[in-house]
């Protein structure tokens, strides 16, 4: 270095450190300027930091300097004495000359953290918008339940969890009686007014652990874990009951209920068997519960 | 975990050394397994070491990544729990950097049969302040910012946001780029881990300890201090605090033979028999 080039005039903060407790052995005037340091009170380069910023530096910064002797752009929060926080760009290298030490060059990046804050605030956007789109395309548009997509998903998941535990679990798939004739009497806004109370109706009374869904027109289905006091059994006749109590529209509904039970069907032999449980309740008479444990 | 997934793969996991007795190392928040590149030479030739990455750190197999999962510390204990299992390790020591030396304290707990004994290398049960009994050092909003720091060091954003665009949340577009790198800011993985070491509280774990542990506490250290190692050392039982004469949050690089020479004191202090459970 010569007098006419001195390092006090580089733009950018320039700091020599020790490597173990980064105590400051040498920083231009540009450092003390942008942290609005003293020398004598800034001992250590990490005094100039943010509590967050001192975590990057010992989780990020400091094992890769250690492991590759370098580090490149890190991003940083300055804290100046007066409380101003200004972001800025680290560099860093150790230098090894008998005795280890840190060369740092620490530029300020407002731009480049108004240009990062931009790209921040876009992913979030999208990440709002995706699971926008997630919850839509998940949904029954006319109950609010899942849909059968969802609930296939679901309840494969299920399954599997139910499997791994050793649990039984249980499927119920209900139908409500002689829809087409409410449709057909009373018009589809009255049909549609039908399945929507009913989707409340079922959603106010499943359990926590249940997967409520409307899977058809005029179908809905519950898959659960048998791990509560109450046995599917009891959980359907009450079901059953407290629909048969109900008037939608000021229509008497009812509804016909499949359950199969099993401890290892998969959800295709499930599905399959609650569906042959619902069509013999409804050839029963409707208004019933069917039900058998499939193993 | 599905049955077939390997475990070896799944986990990187590498094994070095020619001792009897295994030693299972567990690197910390921010890096990988290579963080150990300089305290294994030290111990090599006593200890059979495995090394090996957390899911979705390092050369680890990022389709096993559940953001679900790693979100808790106890998502990280089973990778060390899988590990022990699927290697049939007995009588393991189980060194941990900074946040693993909880995680390795609540696998511990889970399988305490294969654990001999702990080693915990600038420890901390919790970052956050919870004055007036407890100082972890850091405020909620530090960590707030912590988040959003890593956020602007992220370099990958094109591959993040692709599959946002076209509206999918999945994780499994997880970038290649942690897998190159020896630290991570990966939005999705490195951004988990930092909530789950930063947010959490286990305090409460430390007076159920049963194994023996060895506390390697540095003088300064911005993310663990000196009373956090007294804590530390006070409300785990059998635990033995050495202040290492060395700055800093890293001693296992910065300090390496120091380190290897307060383990092996620390073994040779224990008597066989005194190590299983």
């Amino acid at each position: 270095m010569t007098a006419e080039f001195a390092l006090d005039d580089f733009p950018t903060g320039l700091v020599v450190t020790t490597l173990e407790d980064r105590e400051i052995l040498f920083a231009n005037q540009y450092f003390y300027q942008v942290s609005q340091q003293e020398p004598q009170s800034c001992a250590r380069i990490g005094l100039v930091f943010t509590a967050a910023s001192k975590i990057v530096i010992e989780s990020f910064v400091m094992p890769m300097l250690l492991h590759q002797g370098y580090c490149a752009e890190i991003q940083l929060t300055l804290e100046t004495k007066a409380a101003e926080r200004v972001p800025v760009l680290v560099n860093a290298r150790i230098v090894d000359d008998g005795n280890r030490l840190i060369y740092w060059v620490i530029s300020t990046a407002q731009q480049r953290d108004t240009l990062y804050q931009e790209l921040v605030n876009l992913r979030n956007d999208l990440e709002l918008r995706a699971e926008k789109l997630e919850v839509l395309s998940q949904t029954d548009e006319l109950t609010g339940l899942l849909n059968r997509r969802a609930f296939v998903s679901r309840a494969t998941t299920l399954i599997k969890q139910a499997l791994r535990h050793k649990l039984p679990y249980s499927f119920f798939m209900i139908d409500i009686d002689h829809f087409k004739h409410i449709n057909d009497q009373h018009g589809h806004d009255v049909g549609d007014e039908v399945l929507h109370k009913l989707g409340q109706l079922l959603a106010n009374n499943s359990r926590e652990n249940d997967v409520l869904a409307r899977i058809g027109g005029e179908e809905f289905a519950i898959i659960t874990l048998n791990q509560s006091s109450e046995s599917p059994i009891q959980f359907a006749e009450k079901l059953l009951s407290m629909i048969r109590a109900e008037k939608i529209q000021g229509i008497d509904i009812s509804v016909s209920l499949g359950l199969a039970i099993s401890a290892k069907a998969s959800f295709e032999q499930l599905y399959k068997g609650a569906d042959i449980l619902l069509y013999e309740a409804k050839h029963q008479g409707r208004d019933r519960l069917v039900w058998r444990d499939i193993d | 975990m599905p049955v077939n997934e390997d475990i070896i793969r799944r986990n990187n996991i590498n094994i070095t050394g020619s001792g009897q007795q295994v030693m299972l190392m567990a690197h910390g928040f921010g890096c990988n397994q290579l963080m150990w590149r300089f305290l294994t030479p030290e111990l090599s030739s006593q200890y059979k070491i495995v090394l090996f990455d957390y899911v979705g750190s390092g050369g680890s197999n990022l389709a096993a990544y559940s953001r679900q999962k790693y979100a808790d510390l106890e998502g990280y204990a089973q990778d060390i729990i899988d590990i022990c299992t699927r290697l049939d390790l007995q009588n393991v020591v189980l060194v941990g950097h900074s946040v693993s030396s909880i995680i390795s304290l609540i696998a511990a707990q889970q399988i305490p049969q294969r654990i001999h004994s702990l080693v915990m290398v600038c420890p901390s049960p919790c970052f956050l302040n919870h004055p007036p009994d407890y100082l972890g050092g850091f405020e909620r909003e530090d960590l707030t910012e912590l988040i959003d720091l890593m956020d602007k060091n992220y370099i990958g954003w094109a591959q993040y946001l692709a599959p946002l665009v076209a509206g999918n949340t999945d994780t499994n577009f997880v970038s290649a780029e942690l897998t190159e790198s020896f630290c991570s800011t990966n939005p999705i993985t490195a951004k988990n881990f930092a909530k789950a070491t930063f947010f959490s509280d286990y305090r409460s774990l430390l007076p159920l300890n049963n194994h023996p542990v060895l506390l390697l506490q540095s003088q300064t250290d911005a993310l663990a201090s000196l009373f956090i190692g007294e804590y530390m050392h006070k409300h785990t039982p059998k635990s033995d605090l050495q202040v290492v004469q060395a700055k800093g949050h890293c001693l296992h690089m910065t300090h390496p033979q120091q380190v290897a020479g307060h383990i092996q004191h620390f073994m040779q202090s224990l008597q066989p028999g005194e190590s299983t459970v």
